[in-house]
């Protein structure tokens, strides 16, 4: 079940980053002097290695 | 600078040899020299996937990206980087399953075992060859430009690229898989250090974060934004390298080869969530090394810049650890990717042990030669062959997925893989546009691919079920 909640957190990530987040054109709002699709991209590739980290742990299966 | 250059080469060929020495062993199998014993655990596993995964390409290619292309090199690379490691939690799984119910000697071995026929593993080795040595050639040609600006007229741009061939075979001849796993590790930490100091002094000469974002608005601001200043990171480009990126482990031997010889499934998992926060401490400061370059090298060709900012820039303890740093990104990448060929070769040949090492063996000597030619007359655009290397490969994922999906995988998908293969070779040679109307070529072939794979696999999966079912009855 928590494997399954991750896989579909995993593939909103995506659709939500290229969807909605990564838009041409756009430089702010700044974060740290970051322009907006720098620090966008660095927390949604960090979200992914989280749910990946999360995902290593609730893995429903294991080797044979 | 030439003292620190030999101090740092004397501790890096010391560690090859104690990793060569630590690696030969006499009367080895032919198993222990390709596989490496298939008992890698999950600290070395991580570094060898890291290292063969970022290496000249990473060093090079990757400033010259975010300086000619702005801030969106982070999503084609990082963020996908982000979707791999995640994908490799299941790919892992289901690849090391079928790996030990039929064997591994090689990616191209297993698809011929599970689809019962050898062209599917002579269709996956093909294009492995075809699009992994453009991938191969960058490391060394990366690593030329470097050592012909450090060492002025000393040999010509080939003469670099022989000796670097001849040491990786000599190492790989000595110590096989292991020898290149230990080398690997050596390289991903210094790639990691090397790249993080660089990438500060650059920051620090660029006035620090704040001014260098202020100095790009101000002179360039499209390198801020997406698509880039010459407009490359659309959005359907940079879908493109995500799903060709994502298929890296699926596709490229030499890393679907480190899943499978990974001591266990739980040291692939803490193997998949290193690489990711790996991906993300090296890579960023390839952003501060290119947006340096952006602001004091804007014109200058790519091996000026890389020369200039990696190199006469920096303090002379930190370029000569830069040039040692790049060559042995580019040995162990080129070593994994010659030997991940080598393996691909033999998992095909039948036969007595000795002959067939024997052949691998021809087979790396000849792959070393190819790639060596290749070298000398590639172009500079490192990052772009590399993710053309990504693309091409990744035409053989229908192949593999159905091949660790299913217990006997529909043979159609080798059709599909085939058809993909041949027309983005052509494009690639210019006889095909590499764009439809307004879709890239490479998305549209990503979406045929999809589509007519879960058709069959459809269709196939309601096959085997009535199958099963007449079976059942029938006892």
């Amino acid at each position: 079940m928590k494997w399954k909640l991750l896989v579909t957190l995993a593939v909103v990530c995506i659709v939500v980053a290229y969807g909605v987040v990564f838009t041409p054109g756009v430089i702010k709002p700044k974060l740290l002097s970051l322009p907006y699709v720098l620090w966008t991209g660095i927390f949604l590739t960090g979200v992914l290695v989280l749910l990946t980290y999360l995902g290593a742990r609730y893995f429903p299966h294991h080797d044979d | 600078m030439t003292g620190w250059l030999i101090f740092f080469f004397a501790i890096f060929i010391a560690l090859l040899i104690a990793a060569s020495v630590k690696s030969y062993k006499r009367n080895r199998t032919s198993d222990e020299f390709m596989l490496a014993g298939s008992n890698i655990g999950a600290i070395l596993g991580f570094l060898t996937f890291a290292a063969a995964l970022f290496s000249a390409f990473t060093f090079q290619g990757m400033p010259d990206f975010f300086r000619n292309h702005g801030v969106g090199a982070w999503i084609f690379l990082a963020f996908s980087d982000g979707v791999m490691v995640f994908f490799i939690l299941w790919f892992g799984y289901k690849l090391r399953k079928r790996a030990k119910t039929t064997g591994f000697k090689g990616v191209s071995g297993l698809m011929s075992a599970c689809f019962g026929t050898p062209w599917a593993g002579y269709l996956f080795f093909i294009a492995a060859f075809i699009f992994l040595v453009p991938y191969v050639a960058i490391q060394i040609r990366g690593i030329s430009i470097f050592l012909d600006a450090t060492i002025p007229d000393a040999l010509p741009d080939w003469g670099w690229s022989v000796i670097i061939v001849i040491i990786m075979l000599i190492y790989a001849e000595i110590g096989g898989l292991k020898a290149i796993v230990f080398s690997d590790a050596i390289q991903a930490l210094l790639l990691l250090l090397v790249i993080w100091i660089i990438g500060i002094y650059c920051l620090d000469l660029a006035g620090g974060l704040t001014a260098t974002f202020e100095r790009l608005e101000e002179t360039n601001p499209a390198l801020l934004s997406l698509p880039g200043p010459n407009g490359l990171f659309t959005i359907q480009f940079l879908i493109g390298s995500t799903i060709a990126i994502m298929m890296i482990p699926v596709t490229q031997p030499q890393l679907t080869t480190r899943l499978v010889v990974m001591q266990d499934l739980r040291g692939v998992h803490r193997m998949a969530y290193a690489v990711g926060i790996f991906a993300i401490l090296v890579i960023l400061p390839t952003v501060f090394i290119g947006l340096y370059g952006a602001i004091k090298y804007p014109d200058a060709a790519t091996s000026e810049f890389i020369a200039s900012a990696l190199l006469w820039d920096q303090p002379n303890p930190v370029a000569a650890l830069a040039v040692v740093g790049l060559f042995a990104a580019c040995l162990s990448t080129t070593n994994a990717q010659i030997f991940a060929l080598g393996s691909e070769l033999r998992s095909l040949l039948r036969g007595d042990d000795h002959v067939v090492m024997r052949y691998t063996r021809i087979g790396i000597f000849v792959f070393s030669v190819v790639v060596l030619i290749f070298s000398v007359y590639m172009s500079d655009q490192l990052a772009l062959l590399a993710r053309l290397s990504f693309t091409g490969t990744a035409m053989m994922a229908p192949i593999v997925l159905c091949a660790v999906t299913f217990e006997r995988p529909p043979r159609a998908v080798i059709f599909i893989s085939a058809l993909s293969l041949l027309v983005i070779f052509l494009a690639t040679i210019g006889v095909l546009p590499m764009r439809v109307g307004a879709l890239n070529l490479d998305i549209l072939l990503y979406g045929f691919m999809l589509v007519s794979t879960l058709a069959i696999a459809g269709w196939h999966a309601r096959r085997v079920k009535v199958v099963t079912a007449s079976n059942t009855l029938k006892n």
